[in-house]
């Protein structure tokens, strides 16, 4: 029997040795590649986790006072509003706490210094036509407009916030047009609501319908649901008038808020 | 085909119709201001010019002291008063006035004063004062008169009869620099000197009774051995001045635990590196509250005295922690992550937040944040360099020292009060030598 084996030629047993080699080798390297996948899955699962448990806030010193921002919160509201509406799915604020944000520069239209320079020299041509005394004052109302919208396209550059890469969803991203304008309309009429003491810890609820123009102007309001005080609903009203004129409204929700699909709660 | 239109076009606009009603929540209100109306006072007897006067300046008080709270109440100019009978509520009512006081002073031998004041609203007397009111108490009467009108209607404590503690270098000069202490009454008036070293009184604190007073001092002497930051006490009753303190190196920052005022939490560095502790004023005994190789200093303490606030050097940079006044490095906590510098954090009377000055674009200002970290907001801006907030007693205000510079070699400072927003009220003292680190009693 051996000597069988023994009699073959080298070549059968180098064929053999070579086939038995190639053989271990293609085993060694599907093995590690299998050992390799599910590593590398394990390592995905675990970015996956890390992702969703960090949150990196980048914060400084606010540059701006309460009172400033305030002030600047109806400017801010004033039309570019309907402009950032119009793309809701793409850069609907994310609320989501589990989030890493890159943001990416190449994509904007105009970077952020490039706005300060530019509101820097609207600045100080305004201040040059001021040092000449002749610019006129509808011509100065004009350069003050430019500038507001300057401003407010700069904090609006500023306090931009991207989608992130939630792994944990809230619905924030199913905001509407609508949804987001009424928001905006809240807090304006946030600013207004004011009760007399005798009236603030009663514990009382309306809920007011609102009726809005294409450009924001206040059609009507209607009590929805009454709180059993005439008063209260009143200031209630009262808060939502004063607070007029509201955001121009883009055209595909024009139709809603001139229906009447506002609806707002004092306190809920 | 039209008909076909027609279901097309029903349909659109029935889907649209039947779109659900988007609901806003406005949230709770706020408390719209008051119409307040104050008379002027109807004298009854042979009233000398001065007694008028006193009068006229009795009612000023409290008309002043009602004008801090402008975002509560908008007092009105008198109209002239029309005798002290019960006002008709109806032209009252016409002019949107809530609330309505009228003072009646009489004259036996001494002055009387009679105040009523009127919710127009229910229709109900609310106030219903009598009291004597001599000449040289015209501002304490006024204030104790007016807080009691304000908790009427508000139902809480003002700030009417509040003090402020703070430090002066009035009676000092160029070659012969002197700070010492002083208190006022919350609106600037009635100051009254409390030390008299002729050395730098620095970081005051006041009990909450108002019957101590806790500062430290450096002494002005040549030799630079015995300029030790020693910590004494002022007992504002018998107007004795002891030392508490005066291990080598700084003995400062000391604050009384508001809930045990035979205790102190202090700043000492005699180990070698600033550290907190508490020390109990009967036995003089310590009890180390921080261990950290940076330095910790500045303790401030919410009115329940289970918390503090601190500075630290922990992270490299000035940040404020919080940790629990009940054991050493008990559940220390950074609250603060930005900054160029932070100093002087100091808990509001709820607890809930703290106000802090930072170092942004070349000089200090006044900042909060929520005591877990939360809603860093800016309270001041293009208005000096503002340091050393301290809430007032009912947490609506701010006192702080604010630097306005003259010129390359003079500047001065004064201290200002604002409300919890930042909106300033105006300076209570005026030339008065530079006044800084102010202290609100609680």
């Amino acid at each position: 029997m051996i000597n069988s084996y023994l009699q073959r030629p080298l070549k059968y047993f180098l064929g053999h040795s070579i086939f038995l080699h190639l053989f271990i080798i293609a085993l060694f390297i599907g093995v590690g590649k299998l050992l390799n996948i599910s590593f590398e899955n394990t390592r995905k699962t675990n970015m996956v986790l890390v992702e969703s448990s960090v949150r990196i806030d980048m914060v400084a010193m606010p540059k701006m006072t309460i009172k400033e921002l305030r002030n600047i919160k109806p400017l801010d509201l004033g039309g570019e509003t309907g402009t950032a509406l119009k793309e809701p799915p793409k850069k609907a604020p994310s609320e989501n706490t589990n989030k890493i944000e890159f943001e990416k520069k190449g994509a904007k239209p105009m970077s952020f210094m490039e706005r300060m320079k530019l509101l820097a020299k609207q600045k100080a041509k305004a201040e040059k036509q001021k040092n000449k005394g002749k610019g006129s004052s509808s011509s100065q109302n004009k350069k003050s407009a430019a500038e507001r919208k300057a401003l407010r396209d700069l904090v609006l550059a500023g306090n931009k916030l991207s989608k992130g890469s939630s792994t944990v969803g809230s619905g924030a991203g199913a905001v509407t047009a609508f949804q987001g304008y009424v928001q905006q309309l809240t807090e304006q009429v946030k600013q207004n609501w004011k009760l007399p003491s005798y009236l603030l810890n009663k514990e009382l609820r309306c809920r007011i319908r609102v009726y809005l123009g294409g450009s924001g102007n206040l059609l009507r309001t209607e009590v929805y649901e009454s709180s059993g005080d005439l008063e209260y609903d009143n200031k209630a009203i009262e808060a939502i008038v004063n607070s007029a004129p509201f955001p121009s409204l883009s055209s595909e929700i024009r139709s809603r808020a001139s229906k009447g699909d506002v609806l707002l709660g004092f306190p809920l | 085909m039209k008909k076909l239109i027609l279901t097309f076009l029903f349909l659109i606009t029935s889907t649209s119709a039947s779109a659900q009603l988007v609901i806003g929540a406005v949230g709770e209100a706020e408390l719209e201001t008051s119409k307040f109306q104050l008379e002027l006072p109807n004298f009854s007897g042979t009233l000398t010019n001065e007694e008028k006067l006193a009068g006229a300046q009795f009612i000023s008080i409290i008309r002043n002291d009602f004008a801090f709270y402008k975002k509560k109440f908008n007092t009105l100019e008198n109209t002239g008063s029309d005798g002290f009978s019960k006002p008709s509520m109806g032209s009252l009512k016409k002019k949107k006035i809530s609330f309505y006081t009228q003072v009646k002073i009489t004259k036996t031998s001494i002055l009387n004063y009679e105040l009523e004041t009127f919710d127009i609203n229910s229709g109900k007397k609310i106030v219903s004062e009598k009291g004597t009111l001599p000449l040289g108490k015209i501002r304490d009467v006024a204030h104790e008169v007016a807080d009691y009108i304000y908790q009427s209607i508000i139902g809480k404590r003002s700030i009417f009869q509040s003090k402020i503690l703070f430090v002066s270098d009035k009676t000092g000069t160029r070659n012969n620099p002197k700070k010492e202490l002083y208190i006022m009454d919350f609106d600037g008036n009635n100051k009254k000197q409390l030390t008299f070293h002729g050395g730098t009184v620095i970081s005051p604190a006041i009990s909450k009774d108002r019957s101590r007073v806790l500062y430290s001092l450096i002494r002005n002497v040549n030799k630079k051995k015995k300029r030790n930051i020693n910590l004494r006490m002022l007992d504002l009753k018998t107007g004795k001045d002891s030392l508490v303190s005066q291990r080598k190196g700084i003995n400062s920052g000391a604050v009384f635990m508001p809930n045990d005022e035979n205790k102190i939490v202090l700043t000492l560095s005699h180990t070698g590196n600033a550290e907190l502790y508490i020390m109990d004023l009967r036995s003089r005994s310590l009890k180390r509250l921080t261990k950290h190789y940076s330095p910790d200093v500045d303790p401030s303490i919410s009115v329940d005295g289970t918390r503090m606030a601190f500075l630290s050097g922990r992270p490299g940079a000035a940040m404020i922690y919080t940790s629990y006044t009940s054991g050493l490095e008990k559940s220390v906590k950074r609250i603060s992550f930005v900054g160029q510098y932070n100093a002087t954090p100091r808990f509001s009377p709820d607890g809930r937040e703290i106000a802090f000055s930072s170092w942004l674009d070349n000089r200090f200002d006044i900042f909060r944040i929520d005591a877990d970290g939360n809603n860093l907001s800016r309270l001041s801006k293009d208005f000096g360099s503002n340091e050393d907030p301290s809430y007032s007693n009912d947490g609506q205000f701010i006192a702080f020292s604010s630097q306005r510079v003259l010129s390359r070699t003079k500047a001065v400072q004064n201290i200002y009060i604002m409300d919890r927003d930042g909106e300033i009220l105006g300076s209570v003292t005026k030339g008065f030598g530079n006044c800084i680190t102010p202290r609100w009693t609680k």
